[in-house]
C-alpha cells in the first residue's frame, strides 16, 4: 500500500472585483481549468479540482499523471463590462460615483492548502484547508448608499471517494466531501455590523465512466452532484464529458469535451435552462499545452495552460451571469496562474 | 511562420471579440411581467423579491404593467389595517419595492435621485445651504434635460416631479414601521432628495387648496413653470423665488397661516428623516439634515 503524498496548493490571489455577489457566492478558490472551461469540470474533475467540485473525481482515472505536490500562485483581475464603458466619460467624480455605486469595488486574498493521498485503485481521500479574505466596497449608488465590506472565509473540506464498480468496460466512482466553512463578514456602514457563521454543508458526487465508447480509450463520463447538502444554498449538478485521445507526429494528445446542466433543483423555479447550461472544452498537446475554451450561460470563456518540466503558468478568461436573468449582470475574471508541481 | 502568425491574430481576435460579446442566449432568459402585474398580495412580494434587483424587469415592463403592480402595491400600503406584525412587514416591502420601480422606470428620477456630485461639491464649497441653492443643484439633471429636448420634455419633467412626490410618499407611509437595518445609506438619500423636491409640491397644493387625487396637476404646473423659464433663459431660482413669494400670498388670501403649514410640514420630513436614518445608522447624517431645515424654519 502507497502511502500518503501531500498535495500543497498555496494560492495567492488579488483581485479587483466589481459585484458583492459574485464575491459572496464565488468559491474562494477556483481552478484556472474550471474558469477556462465555464465550470464545466464536474463531470471530469482533474487532481485538486476533485476536492472542489466532484469527490467522485478522486478516483485513479482522473488524476493528471504527475500531480502530487503542487504550489499555485494566482493573481485574479475582475472586470464588469459596463465598468470599463463607464471609464470612457470625462468626468471624474460621474466615474468614481459610476463605479462605485453599481458595480463595487475591493480585493481578494485567498488561500487554499490541500493533502490528497497517493493514487488508489479503489479508495481515495483528500483533506484541505482554504481560507479567504475580501475587502470591497458596494451598494446603492454614491454617497449614502455605499457600503464597505470585509469578509472572511476558512473552509476545511474532508474528501472520500470510491471505486464501487469496475469493469472492463464500465466504472462507477462515488464520492463524498464535508466542507465545514467558517465565514465573517463586516459591513461597514453606519453600524459597522458584524457577524459570524459557520456550517458543515456536505457534497456528494458520483461519476459513471464508460470506457472505449467511440474507439479503443476514448471514454465517456456521466456525473450527479449534490453540492451544500444541509445549507439552504443545495443545488445539484448533472453532466456529460467525453475524452478522445489522439495522436499528432506521434505525440499524444486528448481532446475532452463537456456538458453540464448546473443547479438544475432550480430550473422550475427561478433559472432558466439556458442559465444552467455549461459547455466545455479542451485540447491538451503532449500534457504541455493545454487549449482550453467553454460556454458559461452564454457567455464565453476561454483559457490556455503549458506545463514546462514541473511547473504551470496560465491565464483564463470566463463571464458569468450573477443577475436574476441572462444579460442582467454578466461579470468577468481574468486569471493569471502560476503552478508548481 | 507567416501561416502561425495568422493562427495566433485570429485566435487573439476571437479572444477580444468574445470578452465583450454578450451571451448567446440573452433574450431567452425574461421575466414575465404580464403575470407578475396580475399578482397580488404576498404573492406579488414574493415575486418582486426575486425581480426588484433585475435590469431585464425593468426592460420588459410596461407602462401598463407597471401602473397595475403599484396599485397592487398601494392596496398593501394605504388600504389593508397594519394592525399585525404580518402587515407591517409587507407594508415596508411594498413601499421599497414601490420606490424602486418609480426610481428604475424613469431616467429622470433616476438621476435627479442619484447624481448628487453637484449637490455633494457644493456642500464641499462651504456654501451656505439654503432652499434655492439646493433646489438649483438637485434639479440640474432636469435643466439638461430641458437644454437637450426643449418644450418636448414637459411630459417627462411632470412624471419626474410626481415620481418623487410619490416615493416620499411611500418613505412617509412606511418609515415608522421599520426595524432597526431595514432601510440603508440609500433610503436616507431617496428620501432626502424627493422629499425636498415634492415638499415643494406638496406646499403649492396646500396653497392651492387642491383635493387628494389633483397633485399630478400640479406637478404638470410646477414643470411648465421651471420649463418656461428655461426657455425664457431666466435663472431657475427666480421659479422658486417666485413660488416662496406666490405660495404665502395664497396662503393668506384663504386665511391660512402660512408659516404654521411651513413648519409642520418640515416637522413632519424631520421625523421621517429620523426614522429611516436611525434604521439606517446614519444618525448624525440626520441631525446634520434636520439642522439644516430648523434653520430655513
Amino acid at each position: 500500500m502507497k502511502y500518503i503524498f501531500c498535495v500543497l496548493i498555496f494560492v495567492f490571489q488579488s483581485a479587483f472585483l466589481f459585484c458583492v455577489d459574485y464575491i459572496l457566492q464565488e468559491p474562494v478558490f477556483k481552478s484556472n481549468r474550471a474558469c477556462s472551461m465555464a465550470d464545466a469540470v464536474f463531470s471530469n474533475p482533474i487532481g485538486i479540482d476533485s476536492l472542489l467540485y466532484n469527490p467522485a473525481g478522486l478516483s485513479e482515472k482522473f488524476y493528471s499523471k504527475n500531480e502530487k505536490t503542487s504550489i499555485n500562485l494566482a493573481l485574479d483581475i475582475f472586470v464588469k463590462n459596463s465598468a470599463i464603458d463607464e471609464v470612457q466619460k470625462s468626468d471624474f467624480l460621474q466615474n468614481a460615483k459610476n463605479l462605485i455605486s453599481q458595480n463595487g469595488i475591493g480585493a481578494k486574498l485567498p488561500i487554499l492548502i490541500s493533502f490528497i493521498p497517493q493514487k488508489n485503485h479503489f479508495i481515495n481521500w483528500a483533506v484541505g484547508f482554504c481560507g479567504g479574505t475580501y475587502l470591497f466596497a458596494n451598494g446603492e449608488p454614491f454617497p449614502l448608499g455605499t457600503q464597505g465590506y470585509l469578509h472572511h472565509s476558512f473552509y476545511f473540506p474532508i474528501a472520500l471517494s470510491l471505486k464501487f464498480l469496475d469493469f472492463d468496460s464500465i466504472s462507477a466512482n462515488f464520492g463524498m466531501c464535508v466542507n465545514p466553512k467558517f465565514k465573517t463578514y463586516k459591513i461597514f456602514n453606519a453600524y459597522s455590523k458584524e457577524k459570524a457563521t459557520f456550517s458543515v454543508p456536505a457534497d456528494l458526487g458520483f461519476i459513471l465512466n464508460v470506457k472505449n465508447v467511440f474507439y479503443n480509450n476514448s471514454d465517456v463520463s456521466f456525473c450527479f452532484v449534490t453540492k451544500n447538502l444541509f445549507t439552504e444554498d443545495i443545488f445539484v449538478n448533472i453532466g456529460v464529458a467525453s475524452i478522445f485521445p489522439f495522436k499528432i507526429f506521434k505525440i499524444d494528445c486528448a481532446a475532452i469535451i463537456s456538458a453540464e446542466l448546473h443547479q438544475i433543483n432550480y430550473l422550475y423555479m427561478e433559472n432558466n435552462v439556458y442559465k444552467s447550461l455549461r459547455i466545455g472544452g479542451e485540447l491538451g498537446f503532449a500534457d504541455f499545452v493545454f487549449l482550453r475554451a467553454g460556454l458559461k450561460s452564454g457567455y464565453f470563456s476561454f483559457g490556455i495552460e503549458f506545463k514546462i518540466l514541473s511547473c504551470m503558468l496560465g491565464f483564463s478568461w470566463q463571464t458569468s451571469e450573477n443577475g436574476t436573468y441572462i444579460g442582467d449582470n454578466p461579470l468577468s475574471v481574468l486569471k493569471f496562474s502560476f503552478t508548481i508541481k | 511562420m507567416n501561416k502561425f502568425k495568422k493562427c495566433v491574430f485570429i485566435i487573439l481576435g476571437i479572444c477580444f471579440v468574445s470578452c465583450s460579446a454578450p451571451s448567446l442566449f440573452e433574450g431567452l432568459d425574461l421575466p414575465d411581467t404580464e403575470l407578475i402585474s396580475t399578482y397580488e398580495g404576498e404573492k406579488l412580494i414574493d415575486e418582486l423579491s426575486k425581480n426588484i434587483n433585475s435590469k431585464s424587469f425593468y426592460q420588459e415592463l410596461t407602462q401598463v404593467q407597471k401602473q397595475k403592480i403599484l396599485s397592487n402595491l398601494d392596496k398593501m400600503i394605504f388600504v389593508h389595517p397594519k394592525s399585525s406584525e404580518f402587515n407591517q412587514q409587507n407594508l415596508i416591502k411594498a413601499a421599497s419595492f414601490a420606490i424602486e420601480i418609480l426610481i428604475y422606470t424613469d431616467s429622470l428620477s433616476y438621476a435627479v435621485i442619484y447624481d448628487l456630485t453637484n449637490p455633494l461639491l457644493v456642500l464641499l464649497s462651504g456654501q451656505n445651504i439654503s432652499p434655492q441653492n439646493l433646489f438649483e443643484v438637485y434639479i440640474q439633471p432636469v435643466k439638461e434635460k430641458i437644454q437637450s429636448e426643449g418644450q418636448n420634455c414637459i411630459q417627462v419633467i411632470s412624471d419626474c416631479f410626481y415620481n418623487l412626490l410619490q416615493i416620499s410618499n411611500y418613505y412617509n407611509a412606511a418609515s415608522s414601521f421599520v426595524p432597526e437595518g431595514f432601510y440603508s445609506g440609500g433610503d436616507l438619500q431617496k428620501y432626502l432628495v424627493s422629499s425636498f423636491l415634492s415638499g415643494i409640491i406638496e406646499l403649492i397644493q396646500t396653497s392651492m387648496n387642491y383635493g387628494v387625487n389633483v397633485t399630478k396637476d400640479i406637478s404638470d404646473e410646477v414643470a411648465q413653470l421651471i420649463l418656461d423659464s428655461q426657455m425664457n433663459a431666466e435663472s431657475i431660482n427666480s421659479v422658486l423665488e417666485y413660488l416662496w413669494q406666490e405660495i404665502p400670498k395664497r396662503f393668506a388670501s384663504t386665511g391660512t397661516d402660512f408659516v404654521q403649514i411651513y413648519k409642520q410640514q418640515f416637522e413632519k420630513i424631520a421625523q421621517n428623516i429620523k426614522n429611516i436614518a436611525t434604521s439606517a445608522g446614519y444618525s448624525k447624517v440626520a441631525d446634520l439634515a434636520i439642522s439644516v431645515l430648523q434653520e430655513w424654519i
